[in-house]
């Protein structure tokens, strides 16, 4: 694909902290509404990559252009209204605990800098759709998220994500510390939500079943870098040992575990 | 040897370092206070939080620190003296010093250890780095409500715990100590000086503004899940109370030699 038509087009992005090296040029291009899925263990500088694209941790070197915007810039407004175009799941769900379930949904809409402010019951109706929209009942708007079992905060923090209706949507391990069932209800919501909006996702996890279900696209981050770059169905038949290993989850194998967490 | 001078060297790295990055949060907060949008529901949240709910706990405070300020020097000064000397004492002390020293001591505990322990939650649980991907500042969402609260509300609080720390001292002088209570009261406002109570206000300004600032950056940055909470809300504390005593010997002399 051409640079022109990235959506999202990172080069040789790096980042050490102190003398640990976490991304150490980190090369990846995401076209218009594809959804990249990077997949690798725990410790490969996954969450790291996301931080970076998102502007809370700044990068050493390289850049991260989204539209044709760098990121990496010294440029804040640049850089924050860019994010603005993004939507981010968090791991933890991060829902704001001060706040009811539907303030949160409704967050950007009601404190967002730079989007046009809504009336409160008319934003209240757009967080109940929303809210729907991931399978949840206008009974649970009034709750507080720490009321909510895990899958349920996750459908929250997700309608939360997509209220704003980015163009960019990206995930953090979205279906870790899920049961079986409620982890694909998670991944149909994704894959569904992405296509409603016709957002680019970007989702990083190690649960290979989750990755072949939100997956157009898989690359895998080993070291610091993109060691391979394929469609969802090419990851079965790699030929790449490192992803092998991987997706067929061996304990034996080129690649070593990490012991520290950066 | 080395390995003691290298300690050493090590925890003069470490201070600078914490000094540096705290004085950039504090300039960043600042900035943040005087540029919009301002979260104005947020703000008067704080005002409610810090200044409102510390009223029992402020109160307490004063209400006994007069009334002991007024047992103990009725041993100390004559039967003659006493009945003017207590009143004397207890409105200057209130006002210059145990006002504002006592009143912010226990705000940095109630208030200052709650910012702390509630932002380090926040950082630690990403809902920082949700209020980012929000397109909302963190530092004015949250930093910037908290430390106005401080600015502001301190100097209120002081007020209220001058007032009660004098009445303190009259109950004690007045009911206790059978000494006149007309005497008391007229001794009282011929003492009270506009210098002694706008000197404890600014005191309160400054320690509302060092509990806050402390909270929040201790908050901000803290690392490392549940652990990391509990020491940042540890420090905190300690260096808020820390500095206000420091702050308060230098604003002291500033106020004398005017």
């Amino acid at each position: 694909m051409s640079t022109e038509a990235a959506k999202i087009s990172v080069r040789g992005l790096k980042k050490s902290f102190g003398p640990k090296v976490v991304l150490d040029g980190l090369d990846v291009e995401v076209a218009q509404g594809e959804s990249l899925v990077i997949i690798g263990a725990s410790g490969s500088g996954k969450s790291v990559f996301l931080k970076c694209l998102l502007g809370i941790i700044r990068a050493d070197a390289g850049s991260i252009l989204v539209d044709g915007e760098d990121m990496t810039g010294g440029d804040r407004t640049t850089r924050e209204r860019v994010r603005r175009e993004m939507g981010m799941l968090f791991q933890g769900s991060a829902l704001f605990d001060s706040l009811t379930v539907w303030e949160n949904v409704a967050f950007a809409l009601n404190e967002g800098v730079g989007r046009r402010r809504v009336a409160r019951v008319r934003s209240r109706e757009i967080a109940l759709e929303k809210l729907a929209s991931v399978g949840l009942g206008p009974e649970v708007a009034d709750l507080s998220p720490a009321e909510l079992s895990g899958g349920m905060q996750k459908r929250v923090a997700l309608a939360r994500a997509i209220a704003p209706s980015p163009e960019i949507l990206l995930f953090d391990e979205p279906t870790t510390g899920l049961d079986p069932i409620m982890a694909d209800t998670i991944n149909d919501l994704i894959v569904s939500s992405v296509q409603k909006l016709g957002a680019t996702a970007i989702s990083i996890t190690h649960d290979m079943a989750s990755a072949r279900k939100i997956a157009t696209r898989i690359a895998m981050l080993y070291q610091g870098k993109i060691i391979w770059d394929g469609s969802a169905a090419e990851v079965e038949n790699s030929g790449n040992p490192y992803v092998d290993q991987f997706v067929h989850g061996r304990s034996e194998g080129p690649i070593k575990m990490q012991v520290r967490a950066r | 040897m080395i390995d003691f001078l290298s300690t050493i060297g090590r925890r003069v790295i470490d201070l600078c370092s914490i000094a540096g990055r705290l004085a950039m949060f504090v300039a960043s907060a600042f900035s943040h206070c005087v540029r919009p949008p301002i979260y104005f529901r947020n703000v008067f949240e704080q005002f409610w939080r810090i200044g409102y709910n510390s009223l029992p706990v402020v109160g307490m405070t004063a209400f006994f620190t007069g009334a002991v300020l007024a047992l103990q020097a009725s041993v100390g000064f004559s039967k003659l003296t006493a009945p003017s000397a207590i009143p004397l004492l207890v409105i200057v002390s209130m006002t210059r010093e145990l006002g504002p020293v006592l009143a912010s001591l226990m705000v940095a505990g109630r208030v200052g250890a709650a910012i702390a322990a509630e932002l380090g939650t926040m950082r630690v649980t990403e809902q920082i780095d949700a209020l980012d991907t929000l397109a909302t500042n963190p530092m004015k969402y949250l930093v910037v409500p908290r430390v106005l609260a401080g600015l502001i509300m301190m100097p209120a609080l002081v007020l209220v715990a001058d007032v009660i720390g004098v009445m303190g001292g009259f109950i004690v002088s007045s009911f206790i100590l059978k000494f006149n209570e007309s005497a008391y009261l007229i001794n009282t406002i011929q003492n009270t000086h506009f210098k002694d109570i706008f000197s404890g206000l600014v005191k309160a300004a400054v320690f509302g503004l060092i509990i806050t600032t402390l909270g929040c950056f201790n908050g901000y940055n803290s690392r490392g899940g549940a652990q990391g909470v509990g020491l940042a809300t540890t420090n905190a504390v300690v260096y808020a109370s820390v500095l206000i005593l420091f702050f308060d010997y230098f604003l002291t002399e500033l106020f004398l030699t005017q």
